[in-house]
């Protein structure tokens, strides 16, 4: 369920907008929350002027695309005073793109850096005293890290291209409705980003979103919005932003130049003679025919490593290494990530039990 | 991402915009992060229970765009181990059911029994210790617009997952659920929905309003979400617990009329063999309460009957002839399909005499024409005017137009011996006639045998253009005339496979054809090159409706423009849609028998408006299965060969009785 629906809420929440009496302010103090101190108080941040200061924040992106459904555009959010921006890694940044900041100003960017691992990319443009949101480490309500299933959010991006011009991003509000990993089916993962997400309960990522802003009731920034992405378990829309706490020290390190050590690939494809397979533990398994043979163990070798442990004849494997086994390919996969040297943590399925047991080489 | 229909679009929009006005507009943050935390306090309420429900090795199989393995929710609803949740990790044959908890702890689960009534499946686990559980009970519901909590688990984590929104309407989907409007994706399918005491409101179920989606599961993240009133799910709990699937229940009675929002109950017949028809309910009975509801229209019959299951008993109470009696009725699970039956008569409303002038011998169709090639020829003559049927139950219907006549005849049993109360020449008389089962027609008279008189205008092709939708469409027909006197005619529509620069040209050649056959002939094309969309139902649907405006129609059918080809295009696949879609619009449907039926469900015939289908295949040919389903639904299915003079003789035809 995605496009046409989406497109609506966004319109609501444009109607609910445009009542709004911002008051303009570009001091990042200004931010900082009496609401949570003192709930009663008259100087109480009106959410609204909160919403109307984060959305100044986020930029407009134009580069690359435009054919084959890939539109052109799509959104980021400014993270200093002299211009650096953070948005999504995509192909919209193949060519050198344009950002348009809320005023509707237009500049030339260049990519200053990029962390294919997060997504991330973070764009330089030619200006100065801009609004922004706060990177360097958390400094009190400054910052908000520590987010929650069923918080409030808005999401504030410029999906679909609605907003032209100096017209402001769309707004849309919902809750975080899960902080979870992204499920991995078949071996394969639809992001190389492996953490916790911010799973959202509105339909935010649309075409164009990718790089908008996420921030709490409080307007402070907690995500960055992702690109469109199907789950892999349930093979449906997932809209999902990237917690800013993990993308906090990434950005500063951009901005400040400081290039940082990849990241280990945790659990690599090994080579077949440096890693286990089925066959060498002594498992066999029923024929793969299907196109998803579960992984039903049909014998086990004797004086195996895996007939030492108790596997039998009949169980289902569900389990390897703490990762979900749901057919033959991906046992054998998974079987390839682990050294040949190291334990197999298994969970298997025998008649209604669940049975965990380890298979050591 | 398949959207078809502005109207859901907006339904969808409009209960958004309840929740934004009713949210704190001007709130401060204080007050919505007290919000969160009461959302996350009602969820935590319900979460012990809450578990992940993930089917192992289903393949690739899908329900729309939500694959049939996808990890969902279930709520555990016993301590002991039973877990209700939707059908979808049931739909499919898996290796395995694996539960898991939001400890981590993993089970395998069997299932129990399945309430297909309300889409729900009970799962039982065998835990050492026991679990965490919600008790389901019976209470009401919070005021619509209270916010409400959808509660699920999500990923291999099985951490906590929760979307908010408000209580849209109670009695949703035929009485079975209630609606909200949170956001839900397929992973919160299972799970509870709670008010924010955390009381348990439901349990959330992949479903779309009536004939509003391909699949239950389209409307996801939609805003418009169904979850099983807890009520009903506590009072089968027990039965499901015990193993005993659980049906919807089935009445077998037939509505008067084809709109349910007429204020008219009066039962046109009852189904043989039926529950209503084992408890003694009869036609013409008026239906004045069910289960003790009052009910004034045929649609809130079957609201009030929605929601019961195969085995419940139902008090209904009728007026029969000024008496007050009520019928204890057992719903059952099946009831034997429609053989629909004809007597061979060509039939007109009588519009002689104003209402209330003199009504006894105004009531009841007149005949104007009998079809010369039945194999036993009605001994009816033209100007015989039918005021009742006696059934061969002896049972005595009024009969007042055509309508409540084929509905009597929709539900006999085959070749039944019944007798017409006749008016002829201004004197009653009774004729007996033995029916004969459509399914067995072999000959389709002509529109010159059935009385047809053409009209005096010419015929003419033109381009059909509708402000929503122009260039797919042309009509062959009469030219319009105002003073003339407007002639019954049929409507044959056509689908072209795809999109042409002028329509006018695919049906230029039916010219002779169709103006001696009496049927008015109308071409569509898909709206895009890409051929036929669902959404392009919508255009043909509007076509016709403004059809049936322009000329006096009675009878149409719908088929591919290729329909005498011998093989199945997407046009075919379209005209059965269209058809199922366009209730009481389409009488036949004629399509390739190797067409491969919608994945829309297969909905039983509907007596008081049927549709039958003609299947070009051999008659010595085995029968396909397209067409044994058919059947099995109660659709009458002809055979035979067919071309251009055929297809426009079966339209003219499908109006005779």
């Amino acid at each position: 369920m995605r496009r046409g629906c989406r497109s609506l809420t966004v319109w609501i929440a444009i109607v609910l907008l445009s009542a709004m009496d911002a008051p303009v302010g570009l001091s990042q103090s200004a931010t900082s929350d009496p609401a949570m101190s003192d709930p009663t108080s008259d100087a109480l941040p009106q959410v609204q002027s909160l919403v109307r200061q984060a959305q100044r924040r986020v930029v407009k992106i134009y580069g690359a695309g435009g054919g084959a459904g890939l539109e052109p555009y799509q959104s980021g959010f400014l993270v200093s005073p002299e211009g650096h921006i953070a948005t999504a890694w995509s192909y919209v940044l193949d060519v050198p793109p344009i950002v348009q900041l809320d005023d509707g100003s237009r500049y030339e960017a260049e990519v200053l850096e990029f962390e294919p691992r997060l997504e991330l990319a973070v764009l330089k443009i030619d200006a100065g005293d801009l609004p922004y949101f706060e990177m360097r480490a958390a400094k009190g309500s400054e910052t908000n890290d520590a987010v929650r299933f069923g918080d409030h959010v808005f999401a504030i991006s410029n999906l679909f291209n609605i907003a032209t011009g100096n017209e402001p991003a769309s707004v849309m509000q919902g809750r975080v409705a899960a902080v979870a990993p992204l499920d991995a089916r078949r071996g394969t993962f639809e992001t190389p980003y492996r953490g916790n997400v911010l799973i959202l309960d509105l339909v935010a990522n649309n075409p164009g979103a990718a790089g908008g802003a996420v921030v709490d009731a409080g307007g402070r920034l907690i995500g960055m919005l992702g690109k469109e992405l199907r789950d892999s378990a349930t093979g449906v829309w997932i809209n999902y932003a990237l917690p800013a706490s993990v993308l906090r020290s990434a950005i500063a390190d951009m901005i400040a130049g400081r290039r940082r050590p990849p990241p280990i690939e945790l659990t690599p494809v090994l080579a077949a003679d440096q890693s286990h397979s089925a066959e060498k533990l002594g498992l066999i398994m029923i024929p793969d025919v299907l196109e998803k043979t579960p992984a039903f163990v049909d014998d086990v070798a004797d004086d195996s490593p895996a007939a030492e442990a108790g596997l039998r004849g009949d169980d289902l494997i569900l389990m390897v290494a703490g990762h979900r086994i749901d057919g033959q390919s991906t046992l054998r996969d998974r079987m390839r990530r682990i050294d040949f040297r190291d334990d197999v943590p298994m969970t298997v399925q025998r008649g209604n039990d669940i049975l965990t047991m380890t298979v050591e080489p | 991402m398949k959207r078809h229909g502005a109207m859901r679009r907006l339904i969808g929009c409009l209960v958004s915009a309840v929740w934004i006005w009713g949210s704190p507009g001007s709130a401060g943050a204080a007050e919505l992060d007290e919000m969160s935390a009461a959302v996350r306090r009602a969820a935590e309420r319900v979460l012990p229970a809450v578990v992940v429900v993930e089917p192992i090795s289903t393949g690739d199989a899908r329900s729309g765009e939500v694959q049939l393995s996808a990890p969902t929710s279930g709520l555990v609803v016993d301590p002991a181990g039973y877990i209700l949740t939707s059908s979808l990790p049931v739909a499919s044959d898996s290796a395995a059911v694996l539960v898991t908890t939001g400890q981590g702890d993993r089970y395998a689960a069997n299932l129990v029994a399945r309430d297909y009534h309300r889409d729900l499946a009970l799962l039982k686990v065998s835990p050492e210790e026991p679990m965490a559980a919600m008790r389901i009970s019976g209470g009401p519901f919070p005021p619509i617009g209270s916010t409400t909590v959808a509660v699920g688990r999500y990923s291999s984590a099985a951490g906590p997952m929760v979307a908010a929104g408000i209580l849209s309407a109670t009695s949703r989907l035929e009485g079975v659920a209630i609606q909200i409007d949170a956001r839900v994706s397929p992973s919160f399918y299972g799970g509870p929905v709670v008010d924010l005491r955390g009381q348990l409101l439901g349990v959330l179920v992949p479903a779309v309003g009536e004939a509003g989606a391909e699949n239950p599961t389209d409307w996801y993240d939609s805003g418009v979400a169904f979850a099983i009133e807890a009520p009903a799910i506590a009072a089968k709990i027990e039965s499901l617990k015990s193993g005993v699937d659980v049906h919807r229940g089935l009445l077998g009675i037939v509505a008067p009329t084809k709109d349910g929002n007429d204020k008219n109950t009066t039962l046109s017949a009852v189904r043989p063999r039926s529950p209503a028809e084992a408890a003694g309910l009869r036609a013409g009975d008026r239906v004045v309460s069910v289960a003790d509801r009052a009910v004034d229209r045929f649609g809130a019959i079957r609201h009030v009957l929605g929601r019961f299951d195969a085995g419940d008993v139902v008090a209904i109470e009728v007026d029969r002839d000024g008496d007050r009696q009520t019928f204890e009725v057992t719903l059952a699970r099946e009831i034997p399909p429609l053989t629909p039956q004809r007597i061979g008569l060509r039939l007109a409303e009588d519009r002689r005499g104003d209402p209330g002038d003199d009504a006894e011998d105004n009531d009841g169709p007149i005949v104007v024409g009998v079809d010369p090639t039945r194999e036993v020829a009605a001994p009816l003559e033209v100007g015989d005017r039918i005021a009742g049927m006696i059934d061969d139950q002896g049972e005595v219907a009024e009969i007042s137009d055509i309508g409540s006549l084929r509905s009597r005849l929709m539900v006999l049993p085959e070749e039944s011996e019944i007798r017409l109360r006749v008016v002829r020449r201004g004197e009653p008389t009774t004729v007996a006639v033995t029916t004969t089962t459509i399914a067995e027609t072999t000959e389709f008279a002509g529109a010159e045998s059935l009385g047809f008189e053409p009209p005096d205008q010419t015929w003419i092709t033109e381009a059909f253009d509708l402000p929503t939708a122009s260039g797919v469409s042309a009509i062959l027909g009469p030219k319009p005339d105002a003073d003339g006197d407007a002639v019954t005619l049929s409507l044959a529509i056509l689908l072209s496979d795809s999109k042409v620069d002028d329509p006018k040209t695919l049906i230029e050649s039916f010219a002779g054809d169709a103006a001696a056959a009496g049927v008015v002939v109308c071409v569509i094309t898909p709206s895009s090159d890409r051929g036929w969309q669902l959404k392009d139902i919508e255009t043909v649907s509007t076509i016709r409706s403004a059809l049936g405006k322009r000329y006096r129609l009675a009878g149409a059918s719908i088929s591919s423009l290729d329909f005498a080809d011998d093989k199945s295009t997407t046009s075919d696949r379209m005209a059965i849609a269209a058809a199922f879609s366009m209730v009481g619009q389409i009488d036949g449907v004629l399509i390739d028998p190797q067409t491969r039926p919608p994945a829309i469900r297969l909905k039983e015939n509907e007596a008081s408006q049927p549709i039958q289908f003609l299947l070009p295949a051999d008659r010595d040919e085995s029968t396909p299965d397209l067409g044994v389903s058919l059947g099995r639904a109660g659709y009458p299915v002809l055979t035979g060969s067919v071309d251009r003079d055929r297809l426009l003789r079966w339209t003219y035809w499908l109006q005779t009785l």
